[in-house]
């Protein structure tokens, strides 16, 4: 097993890029990390502006929202059922590839 | 060994020439950021002043600064033995306690969800039509040629009139909380006189008595929205901290009293603000008017040039330990969010209204877990005024008096805004 996947990122723009991305950290971070800059997170990281809302897909290889991150994407205008907020997607080992689309601005 | 950060070592806000209002405020930014110290300020009270777009940040999202507390704001309500008389600024304490900018953790995240739960922006979508509505009706009364103040007449009107309709108040009760949201305008003077307490006194006890009256008439006419917030309020089960984590709202009237200050006074200035900017920005608002889709990136850039607040007032709750330096436990703190936008580190040539620019990073609406959770009802009114004026294709121009900043003000608020309003040559 590696401290490593492959990330996958579609921007705003309808582009995809791919890079190296390290496991352990919060997804909003490896976002960061990959300069993924389209992400606000204006509330730094504490799920509390949804200005860091991606859709993921990764079925089964993540833990699902909690109630807090769940009562967030409920208000948004864009939510889907891939919603998740990067500030709270904690990515752990047993992942080789991750898929991530930047959602719309609300 | 970290170092207690000495407050009194640094130059006053004063001393760059900042006493608030924004023509004060925009002087004072060119003089600050023209060097790289001082990093921090102070008020001539020793608050710590944060000014600079990092230190926001920092400040900001740090958890170890809370809300000001309302116990910490009224010291002397709370105190055993209080007297039972109402000094001077004491109904405008009963509004504000039950305000989420006066909680902190754990009472602040489940109330501000709360408020999320009616104001995000899937639910303000939903309440666009009635701005619109609002909005159409506040221009049928201009008539063309006409030389109105933006302000009272259009973005004044078109707010309390929104949340007048959404929160089932009649025309008569309309026009009454709309003159005590105009007067709640001294609760930012950066002085405030005995005067002006008498006048917000009156104010909030007038706008807490009618908006608990909206609630109830809402909860009566079994309007969801009410519903939802009195069975969030419910749960919110907290004792009574008014020193740090704040006070559970009483009542359904009291979360709409608490939370709709800004509601009814300050998204007016958010729509007055972007009209400014605006109109001072012809070639803005061309391309606006001819690619519509642009609209929301140039109200972000509006607001980001002149945003509704200038600076609000923090509280550390525990020890905060940064770059080597310890920040006590208790101490007050300033953070004049407004320079976080005017920061030539991050928003090059700040002054310069620039749709392409980066839209991260903004400090318009604050940062950290206690970000206005209002911003959306902010800007969709806004949006929805100029969607409408162009909609209708009337056009605004200077008018011969011109706008005037309320100085001495902790909003970079405008007090009068003439502007000319014509239909175009089409529509006559």
């Amino acid at each position: 097993m590696t401290d490593t996947f492959k990330l996958y990122v579609t921007g705003r723009d309808r582009c995809t890029s791919v890079s190296d991305a390290h496991i352990g950290v919060s997804l909003l971070e490896i976002l960061r990390d990959a300069g993924v800059y389209e992400i606000s997170a204006m509330c730094g990281g504490n799920c509390s502006c949804a200005t860091c809302h991606v859709y993921v897909e990764a079925a089964g290889l993540l833990s699902g929202p909690d109630i807090e991150e769940a009562e967030m994407l409920d208000t948004l205008l864009h939510q889907e059922p891939l919603s998740r907020l990067a500030c709270q997607v904690a990515v752990t080992a047993g992942i080789d590839c991750l898929r991530v689309e930047v959602a719309p601005e609300e | 060994m970290p170092t207690h950060l000495d407050i009194r070592s640094f130059p006053t806000t004063s001393d760059f020439g900042f006493s608030g209002g924004r023509d004060n405020f925009r002087a004072f930014c060119r003089r600050v950021f023209s060097a790289k110290e001082p990093r921090f300020l102070r008020t001539p009270e020793n608050q710590l002043v944060v000014f600079r777009h990092a230190d926001l940040m920092l400040f900001g999202t740090a958890p170890e600064v809370g809300n000001l507390p309302i116990g910490r704001m009224y010291p002397n309500r709370f105190k055993e033995g209080a007297s039972p008389e109402r000094p001077p600024g004491w109904e405008i304490g009963e509004v504000i306690a039950s305000q989420v900018f006066t909680f902190n953790p754990p009472l602040h995240g489940p109330a501000r969800r709360m408020l999320l739960n009616w104001l995000g922006p899937k639910q303000v979508g939903q309440m666009e039509e009635l701005a619109r509505t609002v909005t159409r009706h506040v221009i049928s009364r201009i008539r063309d040629g006409e030389t109105v103040d933006l302000v009272e007449t259009v973005a004044e009107a078109v707010v309390v009139g929104f949340w007048s309709r959404l929160l089932h108040l009649t025309d008569e009760e309309s026009i009454t909380i709309g003159r005590c949201a105009h007067d709640m305008t001294r609760l930012f003077h950066a002085n405030r006189s005995q005067e002006d307490l008498r006048i917000l006194d009156q104010a909030f006890a007038e706008y807490a008595r009618l908006l608990d009256l909206a609630a109830m008439r809402g909860l009566e006419k079994g309007d969801p929205a009410m519903l939802e917030i009195a069975a969030k309020l419910k749960e919110l089960d907290f004792p009574d901290d008014p020193y740090e984590v704040g006070l559970v709202p009483k009542s359904v009237g009291a979360v709409l009293a608490g939370n709709l200050v800004d509601g009814f006074h300050t998204a007016a200035l958010a729509a007055a603000n972007t009209f400014h900017a605006l109109l001072h920005n012809p070639e803005a608002m061309a391309t606006v008017r001819q690619a519509p889709e642009t609209l929301p990136r140039a109200i972000v850039e509006a607001l980001r040039l002149e945003p509704p607040v200038l600076s609000l007032g923090r509280y550390v709750l525990r020890d905060f330990h940064f770059d080597g330096h310890v920040l006590p436990a208790g101490t007050r703190v300033t953070m004049v969010w407004a320079a976080g936008n005017h920061d030539p580190s991050v928003f090059p040539e700040p002054e310069r209204f620039d749709m392409s620019r980066p839209q991260t990073g903004l400090t318009t609406f604050g940062t950290g877990i206690h970000i206005c959770p209002g911003r959306y009802a902010g800007v969709m009114l806004t949006r929805v005024m100029l969607e409408e004026f162009a909609a209708q294709d009337i056009e605004i121009d200077h008018a011969e008096m011109p706008a005037e900043w309320i100085p001495d003000h902790v909003m970079n608020q405008l007090r009068v805004f003439p502007a000319r309003i014509s239909l175009c040559e089409k529509d006559r």
